[in-house]
């Protein structure tokens, strides 16, 4: 009773806040570094500017980025996000850039996942699983 | 003779103190749709939170600094495990006032954290957590149930 209870309360509280100038979101949803381009340690940056409708409802989303995995993920993760309708003419976009980073260590305050700024700026973190093939040492037999 | 004739409850009586709780419930925990989050990171499901089948509500309410970094938080309710986790998660949050009508030192926002066992997963590893964000304080941290490995030891 008591959880039914908050969760009302807090989806209360998401329904009346009043979005009236400028875009805003509704819902961020969180994104794993896709484990395909962790095991190939392929990092990068993936644009995508997306062009909503007037109940902001995302119309298309023009993609930017080299490496096709990552656009994918990026693709994918977008399209669960919702944003408020904007103002400006009935029609609004917005660019969201990713950043995919493999890291071999982490300080104390800073941790693999995703973080996400209201600039438009997602990082989505991860630990080194595989070494990278430059790293690998050469047998001990090599050059003999 | 003992009575034995149960006394129900009726519909009307348990809607009237459902939506009687929801206004007080209101009341006491002031909307924080004066702030919405402009930095926040993910969190993952813990561990051992997964292990114990451990779901539920965790409501935290927080303080901010000037620049709307998180100074302090505290939860109100929830498993100890959960909250714990969320007071780390939190103090990595950032804030803006969306609403300048209301004074900015009497207002404390407050997170709802809703923690979610759904699905199946294969091994612990290949457990999947979303991490959901309703704005402006609805989260939702989902993931799937690793399985429990029993092991018996072979009697000598």
């Amino acid at each position: 009773m008591t959880i039914q209870l908050l969760i009302l309360t807090g989806l209360a509280c998401s329904s009346t806040t009043a979005y009236a100038e400028s875009l805003r979101l509704l819902r961020v949803v969180s994104l794993e570094y896709p484990q395909a381009a962790l095991v190939q340690n392929i990092e990068g940056d993936v644009e995508l500017t997306v062009y909503l409708d007037q109940r902001g409802d995302i119309d298309w989303v023009q993609p930017s980025g080299t490496e096709s995995i990552l656009l994918d993920a990026a693709f994918r993760n977008i399209h669960l996000w919702r944003f408020a309708p904007g103002s400006i003419d009935g029609k609004a976009s917005v660019t969201i850039k990713y950043h995919f980073r493999i890291r071999d260590q982490f300080s104390d305050d800073d941790s693999p996942g995703f973080r996400f700024s209201v600039s438009g700026e997602v990082q989505v973190l991860a630990r080194r699983t595989h070494p990278k093939t430059e790293d690998k040492k050469p047998p001990a037999s090599a050059g003999r | 003779m003992k009575d034995r004739t149960i006394k129900r409850t009726g519909p009307l009586n348990t809607i009237g103190q459902f939506v009687l709780a929801t206004l007080v419930l209101s009341a006491a925990l002031p909307c924080s749709e004066q702030w919405e989050p402009t930095e926040l990171a993910a969190l993952q499901y813990p561990p051992l939170a997964k292990q114990a089948r451990l779901t539920g509500i965790v409501v935290v309410r927080i303080e901010l600094e000037e620049d709307g970094s998180v100074a302090s938080a505290q939860a109100l309710t929830g498993h100890p495990l959960l909250a714990m986790e969320v007071h780390k998660n939190v103090l990595r949050w950032k804030f803006r006032q969306v609403s300048s009508d209301a004074p900015r030192t009497e207002q404390h926002p407050y997170l709802i954290y809703h923690f979610r066992l759904e699905g199946r997963c294969s091994h612990a590893a290949a457990c999947r957590t979303e991490f959901t964000v309703e704005y402006p304080n609805y989260v939702v941290v989902k993931s799937e149930i690793p399985p429990i490995h029993i092991h018996y030891a072979r009697p000598q």
